[in-house]
């Protein structure tokens, strides 16, 4: 399958690396590279020591392509990488190095991912203002991108329409919302911030993991109601395998800052992620 | 099992929360009991009442919360009991697993300090011989290096955070263990293993478990009993399998039929759609006067919006639903 | 590991002092007039003198030069020459430094020895009587000026002919009296406010309570917000000392300061300033030592 010549947008991470650097002070004396499988593995390092290791290795390269209007599931060990992957992708961290397109729209610098990439993070809940209303809270992303054409055209209550919230809720404090309304927001917040005619990618850092059975049954439906509406593009990080496996195309296990495998739902034997 | 081999008998409990002007009926007549070495699973989604249950039954609930009905504990009416009587009570033959490992550890005392505090709370030991006691727990519940032991909580993953909070809740030898979504922020291998410790513990301690949850699928594999909650009340109780196999209260079975794994069966493999209980949860400021959860229920009657459903005994289950009992 | 934090506090410390003194410098020099003012209006004083005498005190000397000389007489251990007693300044300094140090650590200690066990039990008990009681005498003591409580004392003192300038009680209990609110309030905020954390209710559910909750589970994790007052609360001791060693007689820095201030007695005001700034950063440095050793997360984030 060749997805970079499809007509359809695609999206494209070449050799994608996040090297962390401990905050240096001139006072600092030693330099030690970290290698978390061995700390893992290794009695001697114990975390006392830790304090001394500036360098952290978060993603070690990351090749990954994605066809437009598919979902992509990302499961791995905590630590693994996973998070910050999203966020890379996401536009807010830069990576060290490497390479994301959208098609043939570079998502670096980070700034110009916004509009093409969002997130939506773990316990949707709480990314939201407490003291927002819920029309607050929708427009908060456009007012950010400050782009007015679009705060203007922008309509509230079709925004919290294609979500399934009444818009009679526009006015109500987010505080007031119930677990389900909240992550519904979270989801429509994110579709507000994106481009309204173009494809878009969605990440799911690990979002639907810790909620109610009811509510994130309803939130599947949801989610898959507008990816076939909207052609959107869902990347789908869960250390939930069944999760992954039922609502994915293709699975890709992380560990230690790489895509070890990547498999396709239907061939996907559900080995454990820890390789 | 025999009247008098009851452990934990509870008795229209309701729990009713005062903000300002509006009355909160948080939990509603509730009433079950719990035999030694039972493993019984309360289930039910965020908002049903479950934690307020178990911390009502411990009497840690805020002073605007109005506590009614009866829990007896070993003989010990735990409604009336005295201040002084319940910290005797709390850690000692009941103990409490609070869910989010991080927050429900102290952040500035090392691990073994933590659980060998609960020692000295009960005990007359000297400071040695709780560490002792600590370090052996700590050992229990699979955490046995000396260097572990003397780590802050910030330094251990989220299982190993977990089972500090088990160790502290064992070390005292009690006879009921609450645990509170013990593996709700934990990954699937870690949550396997915290299952199986908790199973284990209450085995060897011959204690008994009221785990609390809203994943079925935790209790599929260590619970004997389980009791579904629904805004405030117990909808259906009974034995593991029956209950989790064959659901008879319609929430239960839309809640079971939410599960991933099991319950798509008739639907192709490219509709990812999951069947799901249409609306939300009631607010409890404003609970219809019939069943509350008529206004989701697919199998509603006419009556079922007038009165609540009293409890109905069906076979070794007990349900709360028109459908299995009509009025007089 | 805790050397190298040891290390960092100190370089900081380095470096306030030596914008302090700069900074006191330059505002000494923009005050108006100087040593030798007064003696300008004398009839008797010639120019000729005038000037001789400016010269000698080193009173024309350019901003820069005076920092330098200044620097130069630190390094020898006399940090300038005081113009009215005609002295190196340590030696005039030196035994009215233990005098001010004797006040301010005996208030020091004694305000949060008493502070501490007084706000975990308002905490304890909160809303109780005891707790209502303590408030109403807080605010009371809180609204009271240190000025107006030293002449309280004073006055009382002296009606009960008990008063005596060499006797620190007196001084030790206004200084305690005024540091007390500010700091029980604050220890009373920071405990109620851990006392509401998941950690303590999960600690309450494990049977802990009274002494061992308050003291050996809640009172710990309390001191990351404590420590950051202990620094300040010697910075308000510093102050409250100055005006109370004047108005009670005491023999300690702040009567000495006052006067060169009025004198302009330049390079004894600057010393004195850096006084207080040495005891201002031994207090935080101390804060920042205890902060290490009670809150582990600090050495984490090392």
């Amino acid at each position: 399958m060749d997805s970079l010549n499809s007509p359809r947008r695609a999206l494209a991470v070449h050799g994608l690396t996040k090297t962390y650097h401990a905050q240096r002070s001139w006072l600092s004396l030693k330099r030690i590279e970290f290698n978390w499988s061995l700390c893992a593995r290794s009695k001697k390092i114990d975390s006392a020591r830790m304090s001394y290791l500036s360098v952290v290795h978060a993603l070690r390269g990351v090749d990954l392509e994605l066809p437009a209007g598919k979902t992509l599931a990302i499961v791995g060990p905590s630590g693994s990488g996973k998070s910050t992957l999203a966020r890379c992708i996401a536009g807010l961290l830069q990576p060290t190095s490497g390479e994301i397109w959208f098609g043939d729209q570079s998502l670096l610098p980070a700034r110009a991912a916004h509009r093409y990439v969002q997130l939506v993070f773990q316990d949707p809940g709480a990314s939201l203002n407490p003291r927002f209303t819920v029309a607050d809270a929708l427009l908060e992303p456009l007012r950010a991108a400050q782009s007015s054409t679009r705060s203007s055209c922008f309509s509230v209550a079709e925004g919290l329409q294609q979500v399934g919230l009444p818009a009679a809720l526009a006015n109500r404090l987010t505080s007031q919302l119930s677990g389900g309304q909240k992550a519904r927001l979270a989801v429509a917040r994110a579709l507000a911030a994106l481009d309204p005619d173009g494809p878009a990618i969605l990440i799911l850092d690990e979002s639907l993991g810790s909620m109610d059975l009811c509510v994130r049954a309803q939130m599947i439906n949801l989610l898959v109601d507008l990816q076939d509406q909207r052609a959107l593009t869902y990347i789908l990080i869960s250390h939930d395998v069944s999760l992954a496996a039922h609502m994915a195309d293709e699975i890709a296990v992380m560990a230690e800052g790489i895509i070890v495998k990547r498999e396709p739902r239907v061939s996907w034997t559900g080995i454990s992620p820890h390789v | 099992m025999s009247e008098s081999e009851i452990l934990l008998r509870v008795d229209d409990l309701s729990v009713t929360y005062r903000a300002g002007e509006t009355y909160l009926p948080v939990a509603r007549n509730l009433s079950f009991a719990i035999h030694p070495g039972e493993v019984v699973g309360l289930l039910g989604e965020s908002g049903s009442g479950k934690t307020t249950t178990a911390l009502a039954l411990l009497r840690l609930l805020p002073k605007s919360a109005a506590l009614k009905g009866r829990a007896r504990f070993r003989g010990v009416e735990l409604m009336e009991a005295s201040e002084a009587t319940l910290q005797k009570i709390r850690g000692a033959q009941i103990s409490f697993v609070p869910q989010e490992p991080l927050l429900s550890l102290n952040p500035v005392i090392r691990v073994i300090h933590q659980v060998s505090a609960v020692v000295r709370a009960h005990t007359r030991l000297t400071g040695r011989q709780c560490r002792d006691k600590a370090g052996a727990a700590l050992e229990q519940v699979g955490l046995a290096s000396e260097r572990l032991h003397r780590s802050y909580p910030h330094q251990l993953s989220g299982g190993q955070r977990q089972r500090v909070l088990i160790a502290q809740a064992i070390v005292s030898r009690p006879s009921l263990v609450i645990a509170d979504e013990p593996t709700g922020s934990l990954d699937r291998e870690s949550e396997q293993a915290i299952l199986a410790l908790l199973r284990s513990l209450v085995d060897q301690l011959g204690a008994s478990l009221l785990l609390i949850t809203h994943d079925p699928s935790i209790l599929a594999a260590v619970a004997d009993r389980v009791m579904v909650m629904y805004a405030g009340r117990i909808v259906e109780s009974g034995p593991q399998a029956e209950v989790l196999e064959a659901p008879l209260h319609p929430y239960t079975r839309g809640l079971l039929e939410c599960l991933l794994d099991t319950a798509q069966a008739g639907r192709t493999p490219d509709d990812r759609h999951v069947r799901a209980i249409e609306g939300s949860l009631p607010d409890f400021s404003s609970l219809p006067p019939g069943c509350a959860f008529e206004p989701r229920c697919q199998d509603r009657l006419p009556c079922c919006r007038e009165a609540d459903p009293v409890t109905v005994l069906s076979g070794a289950q007990q349900i709360a639903c028109f459908l299995y009992g009509l009025p007089q | 590991m805790f050397r190298r934090y040891l290390l960092r506090r100190l370089v900081h410390v380095i470096v306030l002092f030596a914008g302090i003194s700069a900074f006191s410098f330059v505002l000494l020099e923009l005050a108006p007039g100087d040593f030798l003012g007064e003696a300008k209006l004398n009839p008797q004083m010639s120019p000729a003198t005038l000037a001789a005498l400016r010269e000698q005190y080193g009173l024309n000397k350019s901003l820069g030069q005076k920092y330098l000389s200044w620097i130069g007489s630190a390094a020898r251990g006399e940090f300038g020459i005081s113009f009215a007693y005609n002295l190196p300044v340590s030696k005039i300094l030196r035994p009215r430094v233990s005098k001010t140090l004797q006040l301010t650590l005996s208030s020091l200690l004694l305000s949060w020895f008493i502070a501490v066990p007084l706000g975990v039990w308002s905490a304890a008990a909160h809303n109780g009587f005891v707790d209502r009681a303590v408030g109403v005498a807080i605010s009371a003591l809180l609204a009271t000026p240190d000025v107006v409580l030293a002449c309280l004392a004073l006055l009382m003192a002296v009606r009960l002919r008990a008063f005596h300038s060499a006797n620190p009680v007196l001084p030790v209990a206004v200084l305690t009296l005024g540091a007390l609110p500010i700091l029980l309030r604050h220890v009373r905020a920071a405990l109620l406010d851990v006392a509401n954390q998941p950690f303590a209710q999960v600690a309450r559910a494990n049977g802990i309570s009274g002494a061992g909750l308050w003291f050996g589970c809640l009172l710990p994790a309390a001191v990351n917000p404590l420590t950051s007052l202990f620094g300040l609360s010697v910075a308000g001791l510093i102050s409250s000392s100055l005006l109370v060693e004047v108005l009670l007689g005491w023999p300690g820095v702040g009567p000495l300061f006052v006067e060169a201030i009025a004198a302009r007695d330049f390079y004894l005001v600057v010393d004195s300033v850096m006084l207080s700034a040495l005891f201002l950063s031994g207090g935080t440095f101390l804060a920042d030592i205890l902060l290490y050793v009670f809150d582990p997360r600090i050495r984490m984030e090392l």
